[in-house]
């Protein structure tokens, strides 16, 4: 997995593997803390996985205490996975409004 | 090894395990269509194959299996009867299966395969044949009658126990939400924190209330591989309630919610109360908590464990023979207690190795009636000792021999059914296969009710292929054992089954490698048996040490009845053989020393070591008895291979090698003599001793 960082846009992109969960939570936690991501985008992701919308439910959740709430960019797949899983709620009150197939 | 190099080989193991189990089902149901347990089997081991295999990243294993599946859950609802083409076109999807787990072919191969078998498949479901019976399923419901629903209700917190193991929670979720309507309730309990948050841990609780035809065994197959911290709580909803209160409710220290599945079913209108788990569940529960764990091992694993305790044992009695040889007592105790332990672990390791032969018969099933059908015969196998245990390399190496007799006797034993019916016999011919312990080996026989050897017509090939001197006579016993000559067949057509003589020479040289012997006795008109003797393992036997010309031999101690002691001078036996008398019993027996030619003195006083093989006595006499001795069974190798008495050899505690006999070929050799010598055409000097 490649993560990218592009103004205040944190972009996921390749595959998500177990290996890359705890590295992309030391990177969350410091875009959290330093306050330089204002968007999160899983949409160049290959795949997504319940681990990760886990792991980023809890990011936005953190970025809405912490009064600055980022937004969400999830592919179909994922906004499918997480209505499965049962994470929507926590995921689409940051959803963007676009949906990439 | 990486995690999933593990898991693919995990799901070898298991899927080997699970295509025994469904076509011994299938099998099983050929013979009874209407067998509930059977379907019930079959239709699990497709289920859990689908499941590994999915987890196992091999979609289209999982998706053909899926196929296969769904047959045969039509007919657990009754909608579809088994026929012979089902079966038929289920084992050839076993087999394909077998093959893409053994990744035996090309992935073109096994598309192409898939296509075929699935048109089958198709073809078989659309035909009126199929569905006609369908009264007559298994569970003995009418085809009008819808199968018997079952309410579960499974709560599942999977935690942290699922990412070590590489299972996927949403394929585990799909397969349960697949078994039938569904609805499903989350409950998620996240930290507000990404400080606190462990990404490998899943901080939820799922709820489903399952209304399925399938029993709760499919569901506990779904997580079988789900280590049981993680593994969920399933109750049975039909049950009356007994604890109520069990919805998930639980506080939350961060976000958390509970909604409804939408991608589940539409929700049941009345879903499954709450309930505790009724007995028979929870003894399922129970059983699953207290069932011996056990471990996969790869086979090679096991080799090396062995091998090492058989170097091992060989450094005890070295250790053994040096504290003998001490005057220290420190010394002496340290290597009694040694010895014990390495017993033990001798005893252990050989226990770990001996598997039950029946996994073995289990897949002779398959073969019979294939090779039944292919001769258009009708023969029933029956089997018996199928929990007799034996050495697993003695196993592996068992297989083929036994495959070549079974062929033989369904070709050349087993009548067609006109010709049973006109010999006053059951139309359906009988193979039986039975394990049992004698005398410290495992005996196997295989045995028909066919036409049995015709020995005239061994003898005239014999002739013909210069097997037997013109003009000599051999007996019944030595006709029988020509059989188990090279190039010798008496079948008139060579078919692809048997005929063309290769085959019981193999047979008997497999089973001589093993240290065994094949023996056969035969009735005309009424059939054959083989009779297999094999040792319980070929790695290390309690032997009995022998001293002959001035080196060592060993015998397997569990054969041998006693030793007695002779006088050259008084008993006046000098021969190579002859007969003692023990005890009132006249016992033929073979000087060995004279047998292997021995140019050394023969000793005043020489020692006789009686034998029992099937209950008949034969007598070795060699210079002296030793004692018992552990033996490490090692291979001869190239330079040996052709001297047949001996079957092995062994180190001693001084580092001397010592060989070991095989008694079977001796008492062959004497056998063979004592015959010789009834025609009259033995020219050796007979003796009798008395004792």
């Amino acid at each position: 997995m490649k993560i990218e960082t592009n103004e205040r846009a944190l972009s996921l992109r390749g595959t998500v593997k177990d290996q890359d969960l705890p590295k992309l939570r030391e990177v969350l936690i410091e875009a959290l803390t330093s306050d330089s991501v204002g968007h999160l985008d899983l949409e160049p992701l290959r795949s997504v996985d319940v681990y990760l919308l886990q792991l980023v439910a809890v990011a936005l959740s953190e970025s809405a205490t912490r009064g600055r709430s980022w937004t969400l960019g999830l592919p179909r797949v994922g906004r499918e996975l997480a209505s499965k899983v049962g994470l929507e709620p926590h995921l689409s009150p940051f959803l963007r409004e676009k949906v990439s197939a | 090894m990486t995690g999933s190099d593990g898991l693919r080989e995990q799901f070898i193991l298991e899927a080997r395990d699970l295509l025994s189990e469904l076509e011994a089902a299938l099998l099983e149901l050929e013979g009874a269509p209407h067998d509930a347990d059977s379907v019930s089997r079959a239709f699990r081991a497709m289920h859990t194959l689908k499941g590994s295999g999915s987890m196992a990243g091999l979609d289209d294993l999982a998706a053909f299996t899926h196929e296969l599946e769904s047959a045969f859950d039509q007919v657990r609802n009754g909608q579809l009867a088994i026929t012979p083409q089902l079966i038929t076109v289920s084992l050839r999807a076993a087999d394909h299966l077998g093959r893409e787990v053994e990744g035996l072919d090309s992935d073109e191969a096994l598309r192409a395969r898939e296509g075929t078998l699935l048109d089958e498949l198709a073809a078989v479901l659309e035909s009126g044949e199929g569905r006609e019976a369908t009264s007559a399923t298994s569970s003995g419901h009418d085809a009008e009658e819808p199968a018997e629903l079952h309410r579960y209700r499974i709560q599942w917190r999977p935690g942290g126990g699922l990412q070590p193991f590489g299972l996927e929670p949403v394929a585990l979720l799909d397969e349960v939400l697949f078994m039938g309507e569904a609805k499903l309730s989350s409950v998620w309990t996240l930290p507000a924190r990404l400080s606190e948050f462990d990404p490998t841990v899943l901080g939820v609780e799922w709820v489903i209330d399952l209304e399925t035809s399938s029993d709760q065994g499919v569901l506990h197959d779904i997580f079988i591989f789900v280590p049981d911290e993680a593994a969920p709580v399933i109750e049975d909803g039909n049950a009356p309630a007994s604890i109520e209160g069990v919805a998930p409710s639980r506080a939350s220290a961060g976000a958390s919610s509970a909604q409804p599945a939408p991608t589940a079913e539409p929700p049941h209108a009345e879903p499954p109360r709450p309930s505790a788990l009724e007995p028979a569940a929870r003894a399922v529960e129970a059983a699953k908590h207290q069932a011996v764990p056990s471990v996969r091992v790869p086979a090679p694993k096991l080799d090396r464990l062995f091998d090492l305790v058989g170097e091992l044992v060989i450094a005890q009695a070295r250790l053994n023979q040096l504290a003998g040889e001490s005057s220290n007592d420190s010394l002496q105790g340290l290597s009694e207690e040694l010895a014990h332990l390495t017993n033990d672990l001798r005893d252990s390791a050989m226990e770990i190795r001996m598997l039950p032969v029946g996994s073995t018969f289990g897949r002779f099933r398959r073969l019979v009636r294939d090779l039944a059908q292919n001769l258009d015969k009708d023969v029933e196998l029956v089997t018996s000792g199928d929990d007799v245990e034996l050495d697993k390399n003695v196993i592996d190496r068992l297989n083929d021999p036994l495959i070549h007799l079974i062929r033989n006797g369904i070709d050349h034993g087993i009548e067609s059914r006109e010709r049973r019916l006109a010999a006053g016999k059951p139309a359906r011919g009988r193979l039986s296969i039975r394990a049992e312990h004698v005398s410290g080996n495992v005996v196997i026989e295989i045995a028909d009710d066919g036409k049995g050897l015709d020995l005239e017509q061994i003898y005239a090939k014999a002739l013909e292929k210069g097997l037997v001197p013109e003009g000599a006579r051999p007996s019944d016993r030595e006709l029988r054992e020509i059989i188990f000559a090279a190039g010798l067949s008496t079948a008139s057509s060579v078919t692809d089954v048997s005929g063309r003589g290769v085959g019981m020479d193999v047979v008997r040289s497999a089973i001589s490698e093993l240290r065994g012997r094949i023996e056969v006795e035969s009735t005309v008109g009424k059939g054959s048996c083989f009779r297999v003797t094999l040792p319980l393992t070929l790695a290390i036997i309690e032997g009995l040490l022998l001293e002959l010309d001035g080196a060592k031999y060993v015998v397997p101690l569990a054969i041998v009845e006693e030793c007695l002691e002779i006088r050259a001078d008084r008993d006046r036996t000098s021969a190579d053989r002859g007969i003692i008398d023990v005890r009132g019993e006249l016992v033929p027996y073979l000087r060995l020393r004279s047998w292997f030619g021995a140019d050394s003195v023969q000793p005043a006083v020489e020692q006789v070591v009686v034998v029992n093989l099937r209950n008949e006595r034969f007598g070795f006499v060699v210079d002296q008895v030793i004692g018992q001795h552990q033996t490490v069974v090692k291979g001869l190798g190239r330079m040996f291979r052709d001297i047949r008495e001996l079957s092995g050899a062994t180190i001693l505690g001084d580092g001397t090698v010592a060989l070991i006999l095989d008694v079977n070929l001796l008492v062959d050799h004497l056998r063979a003599l004592a015959e010789r010598d009834e025609r009259g055409a033995g020219a050796s000097e007979s003796v009798t001793a008395t004792v």
